[in-house]
Parts: C-alpha cells; sequence; structure tokens
C-alpha cells in the first residue's frame, strides 16, 4: 500500500535544501579521490534563473508568485519557487485596470520534460511578465 | 554530516557547486518557531565525479559536512539523531521517504511517502517509487528500517528524480556510496 502523510515522528531530515543555483562562482576544489571530488562549501550571492514562457506547457499548476520587481516600463519579474528551467516553463496571466495590474502564474512541464525524469530540486526562479501598458504608478496585486 | 542527491551539491555537467547551503531539520513553516533547533551551515560539499562531470543519474549522490550550530552549538548528530548507511543490498525494498515537495503545502511542511520501492530498470540499478514527489523533494532520504517511534533507520537511497508520471527514482547504494561516506566522514 502507498500513502502519503503528516510524519508524526520527525526523523533527521537529510533534506535537499532550496538552493538558488549560482550562476557563477570560483571554487578551488581539492580532496579529490578516485570517485569523489569535494569542496569549501561556497557562500556567494546568486542570482534565480528565469522560467521559459510558453503557451504548450503540460500539468499546469498555480503558483504563488512572491515577491515582483520592474525591469522596465512595461515587463514584471515575479520570483516562484519551481523545478529546473530546463524541465519546467511558466504561463503568467495578467489582468489590467487602471488602478492595478493583477498577475497569476501557472507553471508546467515543458512537452520535451513530460516524458523523462526531472531533478526533483526546488529552485527560486524568476517570470517575465509583460504588460499592455505602461506600469505608471497602479498596483500589482495577486490575480485570484 | 548529511547524505543528500548529488544535484543538491553541485548542479552537475558544466554547472557549479550550490551556493549558500543550510540544513534546517524539522523546518515547518506552520510552526510559530519554523526552525525548532536553529540550522547548520555547509562547510564542505562532496559529490560523486560522475555526477559532476557526467550527470550520470546513477551518482546523484552528494554529501554536506556541516559546521556546528544549532541549539546547543554542537554536530547534527548530537542535535538530531543519526541513520545508519544501508549499501549493496537489492534494489527493491520497505522504504520511508521524508521530504518537501512544494506542491504540497507549498514545501513549507515535511511530508513522507511510503511502500516497496522496486527495481527501476534492467539498464541501471535504481530503484523507483511512485511517491509523486515533486521539486523540493530532491535528497530527502528513502530510509529502510524505518522506527516511527524513535525517527531512525538505514539510508539506502535518496531522492533524484520525478517524471511526468509521478515515478520517483533514487540511487543505488553501493560501496562507493560507502567510500563517498567514508570521504566526507574526513572532510572536517
Amino acid at each position: 500500500m502507498l500513502t502519503r502523510r503528516s510524519p508524526r515522528s520527525a526523523a533527521l531530515l537529510l533534506v535537499g535544501v532550496v538552493v538558488a543555483l549560482s550562476a557563477c562562482g570560483s571554487t578551488a576544489e581539492s580532496g579529490s579521490d578516485d570517485d569523489t571530488t569535494g569542496t569549501q562549501a561556497p557562500n556567494a550571492s546568486s542570482s534565480p534563473g528565469a522560467l521559459p514562457v510558453r503557451d504548450d506547457l503540460v500539468n499546469l499548476q498555480v503558483v504563488p508568485w512572491r515577491t515582483w520587481r520592474a525591469v522596465d516600463n512595461r515587463t514584471l519579474e515575479v520570483i516562484v519557487t519551481a523545478g529546473p528551467t530546463d524541465c519546467y516553463g511558466a504561463e503568467p496571466e495578467v489582468v489590467e485596470s487602471e488602478a492595478a495590474v493583477r498577475v497569476r502564474v501557472r507553471v508546467g512541464l515543458q512537452p520535451h520534460a513530460a516524458g523523462k525524469e526531472c531533478p526533483a530540486i526546488a529552485l527560486e526562479s524568476v517570470v517575465p511578465v509583460r504588460l499592455a501598458a505602461p506600469l505608471g504608478t497602479r498596483k500589482v496585486e495577486h490575480l485570484t | 554530516m548529511l547524505i543528500t542527491a548529488g544535484h543538491c551539491v553541485h548542479s552537475g555537467q558544466g554547472g557549479t557547486w550550490q551556493s549558500n547551503l543550510v540544513f534546517v531539520p524539522r523546518y515547518n513553516a506552520f510552526n510559530a518557531d519554523h526552525d525548532l533547533v536553529v540550522r547548520f551551515q555547509a562547510y564542505w560539499l562532496r559529490t560523486f565525479n560522475e555526477w559532476m562531470n557526467d550527470s550520470n543519474l546513477n551518482r546523484d549522490v552528494g554529501w554536506v559536512t556541516t559546521f556546528s550550530g544549532g541549539d546547543w552549538g554542537t554536530t547534527v548528530v548530537n542535535t538530531v539523531g543519526g541513520h545508519g548507511l544501508a549499501y549493496n543490498g537489492g534494489t527493491e525494498f520497505d522504504v520511508s521517504i521524508f521530504g518537501y515537495p512544494s506542491k504540497f503545502d507549498g514545501g513549507n511542511k515535511m511530508w513522507a511517502c511510503w511502500g516497496v520501492a522496486t527495481d527501476s530498470s534492467i539498464w541501471d540499478d535504481r530503484s523507483q517509487i511512485g511517491c509523486n514527489f515533486g521539486g523540493g523533494s530532491s535528497g530527502g532520504p528513502w530510509i529502510w528500517n524505518y522506527n516511527n517511534d524513535n525517527g531512525l533507520g538505514w539510508v539506502r537511497s535518496v531522492m533524484s528524480t520525478v517524471d511526468g508520471g509521478g515515478v520517483n527514482r533514487g540511487p543505488y547504494f553501493d560501496t562507493a556510496v560507502l567510500d563517498g561516506t567514508n570521504a566526507a566522514d574526513g572532510d572536517w
């Protein structure tokens, strides 16, 4: 039988923490042996990757975005947590009014990834959102 | 020291080591205290060369040695306990899996899945089980002989991948995983 539950007894959790991919970074590799390599854990500022925006995604699911910023007058970027950007993509929806820009993001598998395995990691990723009119002083809100 | 997925410490072929890695035991965003025993910052990372250079999923295993930390300023094992390592067993075994899949509770709470892991394919030695644990569950332990009373058991694989049908797969733990664990043991 296969079921899911919320665990009653907390295990020592050996979890892959959610880490952002570091865009670049120099690492001094050392401690190699025949099969594995170690390095001092880097601490560096990292910028999140971008989920490709497309309209042919599979198994779409609404994912709440956390923060936004204006890239230019007609482009926003919102931050979501999603799988790797080479497997997943985003389909943003925007409803604009005079007072507000309301945004919802759906994330799904890219068609090429639907039949294959993807690393089960969660990453912070940006989703570009195009506006029909300049943002101006309008509020940016969640579309529900 | 923690055992996790290789891709949790290095992004694989052509990639880089992961930055700013921390371990937060019993993380639960629904509790007033999110990190019950505080957190542990990574000191040293390790993974298989075959993961780092070739993104070989049979070698998607990583190790993290942390600084002392938490509420008592000591090691992870002395703070929350530790599992054993099971290696050179079969690919089919009773398993309990723990992780933070973002599709359940937004990844803010630990989930578990249990059942019988089966052989993944004749082409490799991995194990598989249909837990539908997606993004965020990576690196979570596949525990054999899990004791629900004390929360301890033997780590026999780690969460590696999910496919479009919700099937999860994890790498086979052989002597090379033991060797890697022993090497990580010397990283401090």
